[in-house]
């Protein structure tokens, strides 16, 4: 199971880098999306991932207890994550509405103006 | 004692709900600079209890210390948190008078308080992943803060500083994951102690993400592009602090880590981090030389010093440990207090360009001495505080045997002197050619001057008199260099 969450999280991070490298700000805002997302799971994995086993238990019970520490923190990077895309979005309506263009070369260009 | 630990923090927090509440309110100036005291005060009294009785240690919610999130503040932390408390409330002072309605009704001091939660934050945690989110707080402010305002020049230089810092989120925390994974702690302690038992290839890796993510976030040689972009956009308080608080932040959170976590295999890092160092002064250094607006060339400027860190942090021993230390406590002080002085060139002489404003010192000594005694502690002519750190990191360099990285250092500072002379010579010595300049048209404002007259004051202190910081960050980069000494205090009751 954490083979294949690091591998798809190896795919999600290539596939940000390379987002986030064109010459488009709407790409490179889908970008670092993508990035935010393969490196909560890579988190999520580093964890170790358990099925069917709860991750608090009783006094006594020799069950196996699955680690809630790792989810605790995915999730607070989750939501550091999305209000950070969501501070980056309302960035990017303003720079559409001040800006002539979202092109990076044509925002450069301006501003050597 | 341990309470006082999470005061500074707490404070900053409440002071931004406030802030929030009364935005645009007359009523709340007083408040902010009642929290900024406060602000100042309990880190002085966390200063003083670290420096008297070493670690202090809270553990927050009573939960026992490997497992829930502590607070573990040394000497260093406590004294780079004093330091930026100090610059906080002359920051907040400038404010007072610079901001106007329009951005403190859209919340301005409210992100400038969440920006020092965010600082004390960093530097008070002893949780690695608390610490991200910490970075985070102090990020997103610092956004917030720079496109404020929301004009045309504002957003450009916002775009690359907002994704590039992202980026750099996102390289701590993979490396934080990556720790977690391999060691399943968070506690800086214990991820100390278990990283001992590991091989150099994870060291390795996670210092150099490390690296990454916080030299984007404090600009070092090949990731620094975004700094001069976008550093001289936003208001001159907001600039000072940035300068002082968002790029020192990232550096101290660099020392810490590598002090604590990777210091058993630091020479793979060494060779790298000095030069890295030596290719950020250069770099930052002469970007400045060709330019001829204040702020510009301030901009420049941090990214050199910055430079001077990170070689002190590549020579890894106490003494050049210590120097960096002294080194990172006078930028904030003079680096700041400099942006300050730019706007008031600005306000005083009519432009931030050199070319046009000029003469200041006919019409405002005053000010012309403040900066006089603020752009030579910066270039670390002797009596003044740069030459204590630059001199003890030289000299770590030399002992060392980094012969030529040592002299790299000491030909930045004369090209740093060579840009500040420019200033003075252009901005504040010439006799002033055109009409406008003629004549002292404005007045000295209390709330602009009191606060780069206690900043000039305290950097001429601690140049006069290094005794103090000296051995204080001493003390810091001796416990720094202790990681065993660390595990045990904090792990010690535990194992």
């Amino acid at each position: 199971m954490e083979v294949m969450l690091t591998l798809v999280s190896g795919i999600l991070f290539a596939c940000g880098v390379f987002c986030l490298l064109d010459g488009h700000f709407i790409k490179v805002v889908f970008g670092s999306i993508i990035l935010s997302n393969a490196v909560n799971l890579l988190f999520f994995a580093m964890g170790r991932v358990d099925r069917d086993t709860p991750a608090f238990i009783g006094r006594g019970e020799v069950l196996q207890a699955a680690n809630p520490l790792s989810s605790a923190a995915v999730l607070t990077s989750i939501v550091i994550g999305f209000s950070l895309t969501a501070f980056i979005i309302a960035l990017m309506f303003r720079a559409h509405e001040q800006l002539s263009s979202l092109e990076v070369n044509e925002v450069v260009k301006e501003e050597s103006k | 004692m341990s309470v006082l630990c999470a005061i500074p923090l707490f404070l900053s927090l409440c002071m931004s709900v406030l802030a929030f509440l009364l935005k645009g309110d007359k009523r709340f100036e007083k408040i902010g600079l009642l929290g900024f005291a406060g602000l100042v005060v309990s880190s002085g009294a966390l200063l003083y209890y670290s420096a008297m009785n070493g670690l202090l240690i809270l553990e927050i919610g009573g939960w026992r210390m490997p497992y829930g999130i502590s607070m573990q503040v040394d000497v260093f932390s406590a004294t780079i948190n004093f330091f930026i408390s100090i610059l906080g409330l002359c920051a907040y002072m400038f404010s007072l008078d610079e901001i106007k309605e329009k951005r403190s009704r859209a919340g301005y001091y409210s992100a400038m308080f969440t920006l020092f939660a965010g600082a004390n934050g960093v530097l008070l945690t002893g949780d690695l992943f608390n610490m991200y989110v910490w970075v985070e707080v102090l990020v997103v402010s610092s956004f917030l803060l720079l496109s404020m305002g929301q004009n045309k020049k504002q957003i450009k230089g916002a775009l690359p500083y907002v994704l590039l810092n992202f980026l750099g989120s996102m390289f701590i925390l993979s490396s934080i994951g990556l720790i977690y994974g391999l060691t399943g702690a968070l506690n800086f302690a214990q991820i100390s102690l278990l990283m001992d038992g590991l091989g150099i290839g994870p060291s390795a890796t996670f210092g150099a993400l490390f690296l990454a993510g916080f030299g984007i976030k404090c600009a070092i040689f090949p990731l620094f592009f975004w700094l001069p972009e976008s550093y001289h956009r936003p208001p001159a308080a907001v600039s000072a602090f940035f300068a002082g608080v968002v790029t020192k932040v990232g550096v101290c959170a660099l020392f810490k880590v590598y002090g604590l976590l990777f210091y058993k295999h630091m020479e793979v890092f060494q060779g790298a981090l000095i030069w890295i160092g030596v290719f950020t002064m250069v770099s930052g250094v002469i970007g400045a030389v060709a330019l001829y607006d204040v702020r510009r060339v301030l901009s420049y400027h941090i990214i050199s010093q910055i430079g001077y860190m990170i070689f002190g942090l590549g020579l890894f021993g106490a003494k050049a440990w210590a120097a960096s230390i002294f080194f990172i406590v006078h930028n904030i002080l003079a680096k700041s207090n400099l942006f300050f002085i730019g706007a008031e060139m600005n306000r005083l002489g009519g432009s931030y360009n050199l070319q046009k404003t000029r003469g200041l010192y006919n019409f405002y000594p005053l000010i012309s001495l403040l900066f006089f005694i603020s752009a030579f502690s910066l270039t670390g002519i002797p009596p003044f505080s740069g030459f204590w750190g630059k001199l003890g990191l030289v000299e770590a360099g030399f002992e060392a045997n980094e012969y030529l990285a040592s002299s790299f250092a000491l030909l930045v500072g004369l090209l740093t002197t060579y840009s500040m002379v420019k200033i003075w010579i252009l901005g504040f010595w010439e006799t002033p050619k055109s009409e406008k300049c003629r004549g002292p048209k404005n007045k000295y404002q209390m709330k602009r001057i009191v606060p780069i007259f206690i900043l000039s004051m305290l950097s001429l202190y601690i140049g006069l008199w290094p005794e103090m910081l000296l051995s204080l960050s001493k003390q810091g980069s001796e416990q720094l260099l202790r990681p065993k000494l660390y595990q045990e205090q904090i792990l010690g009751g535990v194992r």
